[in-house]
Formats: structure tokens, sequence, C-alpha cells
């Protein structure tokens, strides 16, 4: 511009440079222009090629947690999450993970309601891929579509992507101590001896035990809603005692841990064809619930819950919150359930030391909506 | 460039050097109009492929649910769609029923749209071709 400025003296001498002055500003200018066709088409590409690493990463890291969960295997998982990376494209070639890519750990919600990974914490309930496309990256950075011309060759996105898969092996614990077979309207804590009913099944439609009964039924239905695997196991408490020629114990496995709730079920139906009887152990009943869910058939990957019922303080036994941080060793939640005339303060105690919630259930419905609640508590999947 | 010439005049320039100015204009203008054009489509396109990535990734996520159905992947495809503004879009989707692929299957999702359709100003490089971006996924 300032050469229009000059002096007209010197006019004739300038002339002939002048005639390329739009000539020399049409190149300044093309730079310009270059640049910002630069800028604008790279940062749009850069932007798309992150959202397509977040969709292979993404993808990568629920296929993982997808098979952690049905193989129970940590190298099954890793080859999954490889596979599924390599499906999906980045900047147009396959997202291909390390093994260092690929990390395993346990995640925790936290108060605010956010997730807390850490890496190789046990028990493992999550898998967390870093997928990047850096220059020491299996494919490497992404290439610039026009950035050479300014000598930007590349760019390195990175992506995050955690999933925590909440698989649970359950145990029901339930009590079938006398008390069970009283009648919903009845006010007495305990069934007498000589009880027309002592040596009698249950009655399924009028006995506390019948409620219990359509609870679990409750119970299985909504687990089978929930998009998580879970597997469940009964076991049921009383105490050592003969009557009525049928032999009780202070706990039994009445089903091992199945992924069939039928089986659960059935095992439920065959303890009410029988003319139970007995004490309230429920320490006996929380050991047994352990012993269940740390057995072989126990999923190593899943998170292990039980679920502790009783109609009454336990009259048997040691005091059963003494045995629950034996359960909180083993990462196991408690949920317990109070049922009439049971006494809080203990179930409240045992679901605090394992870190499960206590619920009490004043009559026959609200019993079969705890049961539905706790079946439902827990979110499946996760990502972040 | 207009200011150039308006500063010409003022400067009190020949009219055969304000010719030489405008024949100058005359080359390099078009050169410059076709950048511009240039990168208006190139970043329309890379617009339109970020749409279809986006519509489905989020439609996939809603076939990998266990209880998921053809119908509800599709509603979500077009509802990403429709927000993103996207012209005659289509959704391919592999193995054809999600519903009833099992666990642990790949599910892939292909979104297809023409470059035609979507372009502000008519297509120079991309006339008459079809973006396509599949996103996979692994059924839960």
């Amino acid at each position: 511009m300032s050469h229009f400025k000059l002096p007209n003296k010197r006019e004739t001498k300038t002339e002939d440079r002048r005639r390329g002055t739009i000539t020399i500003l049409a190149c300044f200018l093309i730079v310009v222009f270059l640049a910002s066709v630069v800028l604008s088409v790279d940062v749009a590409y850069m932007q798309l090629s992150r959202t397509r690493l977040r969709s292979a990463t993404d993808a990568a890291a629920r296929a993982a947690g997808e098979s952690l969960s049905r193989l129970q295997d940590i190298d099954a998982s890793r080859e999954a999450a490889k596979t599924l990376a390599q499906a999906n494209l980045v900047a147009g070639t396959p997202l291909v993970l390390d093994d260092d890519d690929i990390v395993f750990g346990h995640s925790d919600q936290q108060e605010g309601g956010a997730w807390d990974f850490v890496a190789d914490a046990e028990p493992i309930n999550a898998v967390r891929v870093n997928g990047r496309r850096t220059r020491t990256a299996p494919s490497g950075s992404i290439p610039t579509l026009f950035g050479m011309f300014f000598y930007v060759f590349d760019f390195e996105p990175t992506q995050l992507a955690t999933v925590v898969r909440l698989d649970r092996d359950i145990c029901l614990v339930v009590d079938r101590s006398s008390s069970m077979k009283l009648y919903l309207t009845d006010t007495a804590p305990v069934m007498s001896t000589g009880d027309s009913r002592f040596c009698q099944p249950p009655n399924m439609s009028l006995s506390r035990w019948g409620a219990l009964s359509v609870a679990v039924d409750r119970f299985t239905s909504a687990l089978l809603t929930t998009p998580q695997t879970e597997h469940l196991a009964l076991v049921s408490y009383g105490s050592n005692y003969t009557s009525c020629s049928y032999t009780n114990y202070a706990a039994t496995i009445n089903q091992a841990l199945s992924n069939d709730y039928t089986d659960a079920t059935a095992a439920l139906q065959n303890i009410s064809n029988s003319k139970f009887n007995g004490m309230t152990d429920i320490s006996a009943g929380i050991l047994k619930g352990i012993q269940v869910l740390t057995s072989a058939q126990a999923r190593p990957y899943a998170a292990k819950t039980m679920v502790l019922m009783s109609d009454g303080a336990y009259t048997q036994g040691v005091q059963p919150s003494t045995v629950a941080p034996q359960a909180a060793a083993e990462n196991i939640v408690i949920h317990t359930i109070t049922f009439g005339e049971a006494n809080p303060t203990e179930m409240q105690a045992i679901a605090d030391a394992t870190g499960g919630n206590h619920y009490i259930a004043p009559d026959a419905a609200a019993l079969q909506d705890i049961f539905e609640e706790i079946a439902l508590t827990l979110p499946v999947m996760f990502t972040d | 460039m207009f200011t150039h010439g308006r500063l010409a005049r003022q400067a009190g320039c020949p009219p055969a050097r304000r010719g030489v100015a405008a024949a100058e204009l005359a080359l390099i203008l078009p050169l410059l109009v076709l950048l511009v054009m240039a990168s208006i489509e190139a970043c329309t396109m890379v617009f339109l492929n970020h749409s279809l990535s986006i519509a489905s990734y989020e439609a996939v996520r809603v076939a990998i649910n266990f209880d998921s159905n053809n119908a509800a992947v599709e509603e979500r495809f077009d509802e990403i769609i429709q927000a993103r503004d996207v012209s005659g879009a289509l959704l391919s989707i592999s193995p054809g029923n999600v519903a009833t692929v099992p666990r642990g299957t790949q599910i892939s999702l292909t979104a297809t749209a023409p470059c035609d359709e979507n372009t502000l100003i008519p297509p120079w490089f991309f006339g008459g071709k079809t973006l396509s971006v599949t996103t996979t996924m692994v059924k839960e």
C-alpha cells in the first residue's frame, strides 16, 4: 500500500515495479487463504478422527467388558478388545492396540456418583482401553491432509474408555425357622411345639414363608430383566433339630450358584414342601453363604452379593454381626432384610460391616418390593 | 483488491495502469475463489462424514443392548441424522436382525449418504460419490 503514497516525481522510476503489485499482494493473500483452508479442513479432519477414535476405543472397551463377563478370562478379554479395535477404522486405517493399552483393574463409585478406576486393583471388575494414534502407537500418528504446506505433518489424538462390568454372584440366605410358618396375621414371635401347624409344611398363601416364596419369585423375575448376568444360589438356615420325623440343619446349601434361576426357585419349593422347624441361627446362614460365594462355582470377576433375610432375632449361634467381617474380607456385600419381628439393630450392623443396605419389611408387599429392588439395584455397565 | 483499486484511482493512476491492475486481478481472483470453494466443499464433506460417524456410533450403541431390536436402532439413527440435517442417509445393519444376534457377536452398522444431496455448492471433487461409515461393536 505504501507504494501509492510515493511522491509523483519518482513515479516514472517505480512504474515498472508497480505493475507487479497486485501479483505480489495476491501471492501474499494466497498464502493467507491457503493457511485458512489448511486450518479449517485439517481442524475439521482432526475432530472427525477424534470421533472415530472414540468409537473404536469405546467398542474395544465394551467388547473387553463383555468378554470378561462371559468368559471370565483376562487374556480372552484382551483379545476381544484388540479384535474390536481393528474392526473400526480411524482415519482410514484399523486401530491396532498393544497389550499395554488394555488395563484391568477395579472401579468404585465415589460419593458424587463418579467412578474411580484403579489399575491392577483387586477384585477386577473394570477394563480401561487407551486408544492412541501417537507416533509410538502400533498404528502410528494420523497424517494431516494439507498441513504439510506448513510443516505440520501429523497429529496425535488419544482417547480413554473405561468399562465397569457388574455381574453378580448372588446368594439368597433365607430363614427357615419354625416362626416362618406363622401366618402374616399372627402376632406371637415364635411358634409353639403344640401349634397344629408345627408338624405341617408352611401354608403357602397365609404364612410368612409363603410371602417369602412370592418375594423370591419377584426377585428372579427382576433378575431376568437386567442386562448383566447373575448367578443365583440358595442357602437356608434354622438350627440342628429333628422333629416331626424331619431333620433340620443349622444351615443348608439348597442350591449352589447357577445361571438358571429356576434351580433356586425349585430348591425353595422343596423347602416349602417340607415340615421344617428350628431356631434362628443367622451366623450359620452367613457362614454358609460365604462358603457358596467363595466356592469353585463362583466367578472370579463377578461381584459377590448376599441377600440375608430373617423374621426373628438370632436365637442360636454366635452374634451374627461378629461373622460379618469375614464376608467383608472376601469382598462380599450383604444386603439384609428384616421381616416382621426381627432385630433391626443386628441386621443393620451386618449390612454396615459389609457395605450393604438394610431394609425393613413390615408386611408381605414390602418384602416383595425390597427383593425386587435389590435385584435391580446395581447399574450394569458403564463407560467413561 | 477493491480497496487497492480505489486507492489507485485516488493516486491518479493513468487509465492504462488501471487496466493492468484489473487484468492481474482477473488472473488471480478465480484462483482465490476456487480455493475458497474447494475449502467449503472439503469441510462440508468432513462434516457429513462426522455426522455419519456419530449416527452409526449412536445407533450401534442401541443395537448392542441385550433387549434391542431393529426398530429402536433405526429410530436412534434417524434422530441423529435429522438433528445433523443430513439428506438421503441410509442405514444397513449386519447381521440383519439385531434381536436374534447372540451375545459376544459383532454387529456392524454402515451409514451411507450421497454427497450430491449434502453440499452447499455444486460438488467438484465429490460429485456423484457416496460417503459411507461403518461402526462395529459386540452384542452384550
